[in-house]
């Protein structure tokens, strides 16, 4: 299934596979580990509208809503 | 001179190795960028002498932030490369080796492998030599906390070497990927009690109650430790010991000016503003006992990590106000003293964000010094006055930063921060800290203090103070309700916010008038040495206008307030 992170369930565990947004948002994504193929497990999710929270690797990362929005995960089976 | 760059992401330790090396003393704290500006320092060593820069913490050298651009114009000068990596972490912080062994004009390197002993506990064991073998530069493994592995740093400095690891760029993850199956290994464990804890304070239903609680708890034990230093220690020790010393020693002083000086005329210390009795008793029995209550918390909450956690809690408030969470840290700062805070706001990315944010920082909350005085003399007029001045203060920060923001166009940026794991604070750490921010107080804001209250009574003695009230206090009986004489307290106020507030004492001010004055007081201007810090990072155009806005707003509040008091 193909959502976006800021739909994703929380605790779910999914593989980033697409990343909206020009070259300096993407590098930006890449400098904390978030980058294209890699995994991610959700820790929370944007409660009003906050931001989200996630693990990539090691590293915990709070990601604002709307740029949630634009990166899009494939849960794994 | 050898220059070595201490170079890493970002709250990996290389303050903290910094001021091992260096014998230099630099803040740190558990989140990322907790150093703005790079420090120097020297270290010695077989009779070689060394100059060690400690580089803001970069993610990446793409030149893409202030910081990037920064490191990458130090790395230029730099002889010797310190990259300092969390061993915790290891993939993320490959990602900057790798681009820091392939810069154009190559510089030699050696690779520490921070954070060791948390390997262990998060069930991960790094085989360090083999590292050392695939990228061709020495490896450390340190604790810089407790300075384990540091002395290899200094004796290996020679063996710093020019790696000749190539790769493809495009490649890069895929090379990191191998690199890291080589050699770590990772082993299943279960949660640490502290990454539990890190759940609870994060996810917004458990995080949001526990931080009320945090918050209330931290008040309290600041004022807990505050009070009580002041009521059953320093306060008793002054009046008892000091007070009456100090009046038999200078009250046959001639003329009688200088003894006006040293105590004033009247026995009441907070009245009296003698270099000797006013100028001893607000730095040292009133204001020290609440930075010293504050730094141990704050120091504690800064090392354990809790700070970023609260940022992203704040998050979705702070968009209302133009901001994301991350302000929050620099505005907890400023509760402390406005001058770091105010530096600190560097960690922001948009100019629009920076001044909201240092708006902020000036009216949110009075600094402790000024919170201590207004605590010491309101507590008379009972808590809830008291209360109600920190809370219309919010206020007022709350509706300024709501309509600065929908004046200054643009948005706010969306939070995108890492979140550091918890860690035990160590006591030798903290207290170091401590020690440094209360030699700061001492040394740079006592004599201000003492001088302010010299200066005041000086001015009352050779009859100044009186001939300016009568030329300029109208407005402010006019508009303020306050009595014509507090125009003195005005014009003097901006040398230090604690003796502005020590300056009401005289006055036998009523309960409102002592709300005014206070929040008149502690919003107005800024104190002398946060306007020189704002002229440096805004430039003085932008500085004066936040200035002007800010007076503007405390003006029109204070009016509207006695107005309010006034009708009803």
């Amino acid at each position: 299934m193909i959502i976006s992170l800021l739909n994703l369930e929380k605790n779910k565990t999914a593989k980033v596979v697409k990343i909206e947004g020009g070259a300096a948002f993407q590098k930006k994504l890449e400098s904390l580990g978030l980058r294209l193929g890699v995994k991610i497990k959700k820790l929370s999710s944007s409660v009003f509208g906050g931001p989200v929270v996630i693990r990539v690797g090691r590293t915990h990362i709070a990601i604002g809503k709307g740029m949630a929005n634009k990166i899009t995960v494939e849960i794994e089976n | 001179m050898k220059k070595i760059l201490l170079i890493g992401n970002p709250n990996v330790g290389k303050s903290a190795i910094f001021s091992h090396l260096t014998g230099i003393d630099i803040i740190t704290a558990n989140y990322p960028g907790t150093t703005v500006e790079f420090t120097k320092g020297y270290l010695k060593f077989e009779n070689e002498k060394y100059e060690v820069i400690d580089v803001p913490g970069n993610y990446t050298l793409d030149a893409a932030s202030k910081a990037e651009e920064v490191a990458i114009d130090l790395i230029k000068e730099g002889d010797i490369l310190v990259n300092v990596i969390d061993s915790t972490n290891l993939e993320r912080n490959l990602n900057l080796t790798l681009q820091l062994l392939h810069l154009t004009e190559k510089i030699p390197m050696i690779i520490v492998l921070n954070f060791w002993d948390e390997t262990k506990h998060t069930g991960i064991s790094i085989d360090e030599k083999k590292l050392e073998e695939i990228l061709g530069v020495p490896v450390i493994p340190t604790c810089a906390v407790t300075g384990e592995g540091l002395c290899q740093i200094v004796s290996n400095l020679n063996n710093a070497k020019i790696s000749n690891f190539s790769y493809d760029q495009n490649e890069k993850w895929h090379i990191i990927g191998n690199i890291i199956e080589s050699v770590q290994k990772v082993f299943h464990r279960h949660h640490t009690f502290l990454e539990r804890l890190s759940d609870i304070t994060i996810k917004p239903l458990t995080g949001i109650p526990a931080a009320i609680i945090i918050i209330a708890l931290t008040f309290f034990i600041i004022r807990f430790i505050g009070e009580g230093l002041i009521n059953y220690l320093l306060d008793p020790l002054f009046n008892n010991f000091y007070h009456p010393a100090i009046i038999n020693l200078t009250k046959n002083i001639k003329p009688e000016f200088f003894s006006k000086l040293l105590i004033g005329t009247t026995p009441e210390v907070m009245k009296s503003f003698g270099v000797l009795t006013t100028g001893i008793y607000v730095p040292f029995i009133v204001v020290l006992p609440y930075i010293f209550s504050f730094y141990i918390v704050l120091g504690f909450m800064e090392d354990f990590g809790y700070l970023p956690r609260l940022a992203v809690l704040l998050d979705n408030i702070f968009h209302h106000l133009g901001l994301h969470g991350y302000s929050a840290i620099p505005i907890i700062l400023g509760l402390g003293c406005k001058v770091p805070a105010i530096l600190s706001t560097r960690i922001l990315e948009s100019k629009r964000e920076k001044i909201i944010t240092t708006v902020l920082i000036l009216i949110s909350a009075p600094c402790m010094p000024q919170t201590a005085m207004i605590l010491s003399l309101g507590i008379a007029y009972g808590i809830k006055v008291v209360t109600l001045i920190f809370l219309i203060i919010i206020l007022i920060a709350v509706i300024t930063s709501f309509m600065l923001n929908k004046i200054m166009k643009g948005e706010a940026p969306e939070l995108f921060t890492e979140i550091p794991p918890y860690r035990i604070p160590s006591f030798s750490v903290l207290s170091k800290k401590l020690w440094m921010r209360l030699k700061d107080f001492s040394k740079d804001a006592v004599p201000l203090i003492i001088f302010g209250i010299f200066l005041i009574n000086i001015l009352d003695i050779l009859n100044i103070t009186n001939f300016l009230t009568a030329k300029i206090g109208k407005p402010f009986v006019y508009f303020l309700g306050l009595p014509k004489e507090i125009i003195s307290v005005i014009i003097l106020g901006f040398l230090r916010k604690d003796v502005s507030i020590a300056m009401l004492a005289p006055f036998a001010l009523s309960a409102k008038q002592f709300i005014v004055a206070s929040i008149f007081m502690v919003l107005y201007l800024p104190c002398i040495a946060s306007f020189f810090i704002l002229i440096k990072e805004m430039g003085l155009k932008l500085a004066l206008t936040i200035v002007f806005t800010v007076f503007t707003v405390a003006f029109f509040s204070a009016s509207f307030l006695n107005f309010i008091f006034t009708v009803f």
